[in-house]
């Protein structure tokens, strides 16, 4: 460290203009990015009109019948409406209250464990099953849950049909998820932990601290912005719920819990490639995504001095 | 080492550190057992025969052992191509995209940056509004980047909410004080960018890496959509693989029949692909983890 | 001599120029086209290319096995601003909506003019004398958007009198002969004894007895729910309709009187699903009928678990325990009737050859896709070359296909391989009279055909149907298109839950049938008695 101090600088509010100037490099580094971006997702922001025309790829965006809120009006009259709704809601809630711990509690119980090559066996085979496709995972599942012959009807010795229960089906769908990416989760939260200075550890250590309080007073404080901020963006996406996974565990018997926003807009869509409904609901689940992360960010802000925007 | 085993056990109370230790070990056992044991599951189903797979006698060992499924997935022409595609997608792609969010995520974590709100929001607008498939198409084909390979990656654009796990990161986790030192050093932005915070922020960067790399290698309906059949990538050569060999028991398909042998076929190819895809990235990742274990504070601080 | 040199130079000049002389002397053409992902690809293909030399055109094939709709949606919203267009949409499957709206727009161009018989010999003569299949693709709007395809496999094909689709009776039900003669029973000839057969199936565990298999491996019947032809929909017969899936609209029937219903809500329909969830509380039907697909369904029935199924034929699903298998006959209800109602099938479709307004010749090209439309080159388009997969003639006259052996001693391959490996996807129109006069059916569908028409017939009363071909207005399309999909999904779910849980008692049955209301179900049947009547008055 230098030994010299500089000397205070006068309080000053520096105008706009110069701060403006002075700042140049960085607009630099936005440049490439911006223009990218205005080329490439604002260019084709008009395309969010389909939601309100019938369109007609054969006239064009602009040139297909403008039908106002059409699509909305079919959408909320779905027979099912309140039902799915309130399933893909439940699904993405539960999902995230079950779910959200589970990387983060791995990570630090990786993070101290101290035999590196069982640390580095756990990380790289719990990563694995995010590679896997979801139709292979729900292929797998039926046979698993199968009650001729399936493996969790042979160790519980009962004869249930699992994917005709809706009552199961939460807890099957959300289950498989946390098996599938609760591994890959742990990524981020490891990296960030890496970024702790090991003499803090020694300097616990020395103090007589225990595994748990290490854990409690340098870990946690570290992880906790970037907690902090993954909530944020998943409290953003609870309308998200992805049509695929869904679809595959779906029969008629569990509609009751499946039934979700994403399949019935790709029933509709399957007769004919129609672009409007899924348009229109896309916009209607961004809405209530946009809610949520303004709420959310705001409450981050408050409590946390994290930010998402 | 020394300084540890000196410790005072116990002074502040909680479970000794032999304890502990042994807990750990313990849970992580126990997961890499219900997590491995359902891949474990995928390899033995990509050597069994399918029917045995769903009539449940593979739960331990291969049934009828064969490797149909993978001669299949390797008799392809294309396999070889479409691993050369996918690699040279990812390594540009993936080079592309760390760079964009890079570039985006550092001037967002300077303090008083004037306009900086409005740059997030321009950017976070477009983590839920999008124009759509069609849309997009038609600004690729004018913009002249069909079947090129910047129609891999341009139309994507930057991936924001990385952007943005990388911008807390440089706002939290690369100390305040190092900025103000440099700074007051006179080094310009560029070069506390290029020299200062890239080499400092290697753990976020290796983490970008590997989720840019991951989702390039997946990728394969932009090939689909942009790309020509030499083009084509893994996934999608795989996926062609699979949708050659599977018969969907349609009207059509029935009259000819052999459903039966051909689906055998798809199962066997589904979880034998499953492997061959995966891989790259299995073997791949381990190296790339190197960087989360270096404790890169230590040298920066004491400088 | 200079003077002879010159002009003989000019000559060759001119001639030379001739090709481009004129701007509709396009004769290259880009065509978009669905392909099966067996094929072997159309730039190969010497029938195709056969044809195109004898009609003096040269086609660039673009061919998608995967994910046809998003590509043709992006290429035909590009297509005006494309530096190369497509000139045609070849076995993409466009709805009679999709025509009709992408008529209406200008994308897709109105073929009628060229439909003659100086540019379309072969088409104008077929449509002449089958003014049904010109009804079938003339849309509301008057005009022509797409050539015709449909396959019509049927009884006629095989000599009957009668022409039924090869489609008619999806679900062949069949039971396991050894197990039956083994504890003494005789076939069932009612759903009544059907239930005491299964239930002995199941009191003896067959499968472990006969087969060795483990113990407590019996499944007395197995089937899909609701599908097509492994659905357990041919025993809802006793109860008077067999209501398999079909292309129109589910549990959508029609009779002799031309009056059109929908089952869904009929009483003897509730009478069948009370009866049958007993057979399921038993156990005799397969407890994951539900949920399970046609992997798990195969599974069962290749392993030797399965007393009695539902398939398209026996020797595919069985497996190597076919020879066991026998077909169990169309089973009498409580009150000692039956009726099967036969589905739809052979339907004529406009959706497998559009020609787009950027193509500059289409004369040209649609003189091409004439040759479609003879006898022997739709032959080979549809199996394969002569001299590859059709051999000779037979005594009748008409083409013999390969046999299996024939074909892995000179191709080393099955000749359903052979097939696949050759087959073109496109505007395809197989009559069926082709199958007396041009070649001879393939023996599996022969076979199925005259089961069909001498067993299975001889259970069904009333031979109407629903026809497929029907044309609906746009806005008809748009409230079917609204309506359908719940319509389905909201009968299937009920159906399912009753079966498990037990039938609905009378508040139950009056609040599905009102739910059934606000899914539309008076309006679809509106639309469909009215296009029906329209069909019918056309004729």
């Amino acid at each position: 460290m230098k030994a010299a101090v500089a000397a205070p600088r006068p309080v000053q509010r520096k105008s706009l203009g110069k701060r403006m100037r002075d700042n140049w490099q960085l607009y630099v580094l936005l440049l490439v990015p911006v223009v990218i971006t205005i080329i490439y997702k604002y260019g084709p922001m008009y395309g969010i009109q389909i939601a309100f025309r019938n369109y007609n790829p054969g006239l064009g965006i602009n040139g297909s019948p403008w039908v106002g809120w059409k699509w909305f009006e079919r959408f909320f009259r779905a027979p099912n409406f309140d039902r799915m709704l309130w399933n893909t809601i439940k699904l993405s809630v539960f999902g995230l209250l079950w779910g959200f711990p589970v990387p983060i509690l791995m990570s630090l119980m990786l993070n101290q464990l101290r035999f590196k090559r069982l640390k580095r066996t756990v990380q790289t085979v719990i990563y694995a099953p995010h590679f896997i496709s979801t139709m292979v995972i729900c292929g797998m599942l039926r046979i698993f849950l199968s009650p001729s012959g399936g493996l969790i009807n042979l160790i519980a010795g009962t004869q249930i049909d699992f994917l005709t229960e809706a009552s199961a089906f939460r807890t099957i769908y959300i289950a498989s998820g946390i098996w599938q990416e609760a591994g890959w989760g742990t990524i981020i939260y490891l990296a960030t932990l890496s970024s702790i200075d090991p003499a803090l550890y020694e300097a616990a250590s020395i103090d007589g601290a225990s595994v748990f309080q290490r854990i409690l007073h340098i870990d946690i404080p570290c992880l906790l912005p970037m907690i902090i901020l993954q909530l944020i963006m998943s409290a953003s996406g609870i309308m998200n719920v992805g049509f695929e996974k869904a679809y595959l565990l779906q029969t008629d018997l569990n509609k009751a819990t499946s039934d979700i926003i994403a399949i019935y807009v790709y029933e509709q869509g399957i007769v004919s490639a129609r672009y409007e409904l899924g348009t229109a609901v896309g916009l209607f689940n961004t809405a209530i995504n946009i809610v949520l992360l303004l709420i959310v960010n705001r409450v981050a802000k408050k409590y946390g001095e994290v930010n998402f925007v | 080492m020394t300084v540890l085993s000196r410790r005072k056990q116990g002074q502040l109370g909680g479970l000794s550190d032999r304890t502990s230790s042994i807990i750990l070990v313990v849970f992580s056992l126990i997961i890499l057992l219900v997590v491995a044991y359902p891949l474990y599951y995928v390899l033995v189903a990509s050597f069994s025969d399918p029917y045995d797979v769903y009539a449940g006698k593979t739960f331990f060992l291969p049934s009828q052992a064969t490797l149909d499924g993978y001669k299949a997935v390797f008799a392809e022409p294309n396999i070889v191509r479409g691993y050369g595609n996918s690699i040279l997608y990812t390594v540009v792609g993936t080079f592309f995209s760390v760079a964009m969010i890079y570039l985006v995520a550092y001037p967002l974590s300077v303090k008083d940056l004037p306009g900086k709100k409005i740059v997030s929001i321009f950017f976070i607008i477009t983590m839920y509004f999008g124009g759509g498939l069609i849309p997009t198409y038609l600004i690729v084909q004018k913009t002249g980047i069909m079947q090129t390979i910047w129609a891999m990656f341009l139309p994507g654009g930057v991936a924001v909410s990385n952007a943005i796990i990388t911008r807390n990161y440089f706002e939290n986790s690369i100390p305040g004080s190092l900025k103000e030192a440099a700074s007051i050093d006179g080094a310009s932005h560029f070069r506390i960018f290029f020299s200062m915070i890239i080499p400092l922020s290697l753990p976020i960067l290796s983490v970008m890496v590997i989720f840019s790399m991951v989702a390039y290698w997946n990728d394969w309906f932009t090939a689909l959509i942009y790309m020509t059949n030499e083009q084509a990538p893994l996934p999608l050569v795989l996926r062609n693989i699979l949708i050659k060999s599977s018969a969907s028991a349609s009207q059509a398909s029935m009259i000819s029949g052999g459903y039966a042998e051909l689906n055998k076929m798809t199962e066997m190819i589904k979880f034998a692909s499953i492997i061959v895809a995966a891989a790259p990235m299995l073997i791949a990742y381990p190296f790339v983890q190197k960087y989360f274990e270096k404790g890169l504070m230590a040298g920066a601080v004491k400088g | 001599m200079k003077k002879l040199v010159s002009i003989l130079l000019a000559l060759m000049m001119l001639l030379s120029l001739a090709p481009f002389a004129t701007a509709e002397g396009q004769t290259e053409f880009l065509v978009l086209s669905g392909i099966s992902a067996l094929s072997g690809g159309y730039d190969n293909n010497e029938v195709l290319n056969a044809m195109q030399e004898q009609a003096g055109v040269k086609i660039t094939w673009d061919t998608w096995s995967d994910s046809l709709n998003e590509v043709v949606g992006t290429r035909i919203s590009g297509n005006a601003a494309s530096q190369t267009p497509i000139d045609a949409f070849q076995a993409v499957g466009f709805s009679n909506f999709d025509l009709m709206r992408y008529g209406a727009a200008g994308t897709f161009i109105d073929l009628t003019p060229y439909i003659t018989p100086e540019i379309m010999p072969n088409l104008s003569a077929i449509l002449g004398a089958h003014p049904e299949i010109k009804a079938a693709i003339t849309m509301s709007d008057g005009k022509i958007y797409g050539l015709p395809a449909g396959e019509q496999m049927g009884t006629a094909g095989i000599g009957r009198e009668k022409d039924y689709s090869i489609f008619s009776i999806p679900q062949f039900a069949m039971i396991n002969k050894v197990w039956l003669d083994d504890l003494g029973l005789a076939m069932p000839t009612t759903l009544d004894e059907l239930h005491d057969v299964l239930a002995a199936f199941k009191e003896n565990d067959m499968s472990a007895k006969i087969y060795g298999n483990d113990a407590g491996s019996t499944i007395p019947m197995s089937t899909g729910f609701d599908e097509w032809c492994w659905g357990q929909n041919v025993f809802y017969a006793g109860f008077g309709f067999t209501n398999w899936i079909n292309d129109v609209c589910m549990d959508l029937t029609v009779n002799q009187d031309g009056v059109v219903n929908f089952v869904s809500d009929d009483d003897n329909y509730r009478a069948a699903v009370t009866y049958f969830h007993n057979w399921y509380a038993e156990g005799l039907m397969d407890l994951e009928m539900f949920s399970q697909d046609t992997n798990q369904l195969i599974a069962k029935c290749t392993g030797g678990r399965v007393g009695v199924t539902t398939w398209w034929e026996i020797n595919e699903i069985m497996g190597p325990h076919a020879e066991d298998y026998v077909y169990l006959p169309i089973l009498n209800g409580p009150d000692g009737t039956s009726n099967v109602t036969l589905r739809t099938g052979g339907a004529i479709n406009a959706g497998q050859l559009s020609v787009t307004a950027q193509c500059k010749d289409p004369a040209k090209l649609l003189s091409f896709y004439d040759l479609w439309y003879i006898g022997e080159n739709v032959m080979q388009l549809q199996y394969g070359p002569i001299g590859v997969f059709f051999t000779e003639k037979n005594e009748k006259g008409q083409w013999k296909s390969i046999t299996d052996e024939e074909a892995r001693e000179k191709f080393n391959k099955s000749s359903g391989e052979l097939k696949s490996a050759s087959e073109v996807a496109g505007p395809k129109l197989i009559l069926s009279q082709y199958y007396n006069d041009v070649w001879e059916m393939e023996a599996r569908a022969q076979e199925r055909l005259a089961d069909t028409y001498d067993y299975w017939f001889t259970f069904v009363k009333d031979f109407s149907f629903y026809p497929q071909d029907c044309v609906f207005t746009e806005a008809e399309l748009d409230d079917i298109d609204f309506y359908r999909a719940d319509f389905e999904s909201a009968v299937k779910e009920q159906e399912a839950l009753w079966i498990k849980n037990g039938g609905p008692t009378d508040e139950e049955w009056e609040a599905y049938k009102a739910t059934l209301e606000r899914c539309g179900m008076s309006t679809l049947l509106d639309i469909y008695q009215t296009v029906y009547d329209r069909y019918v008055a056309a004729k």
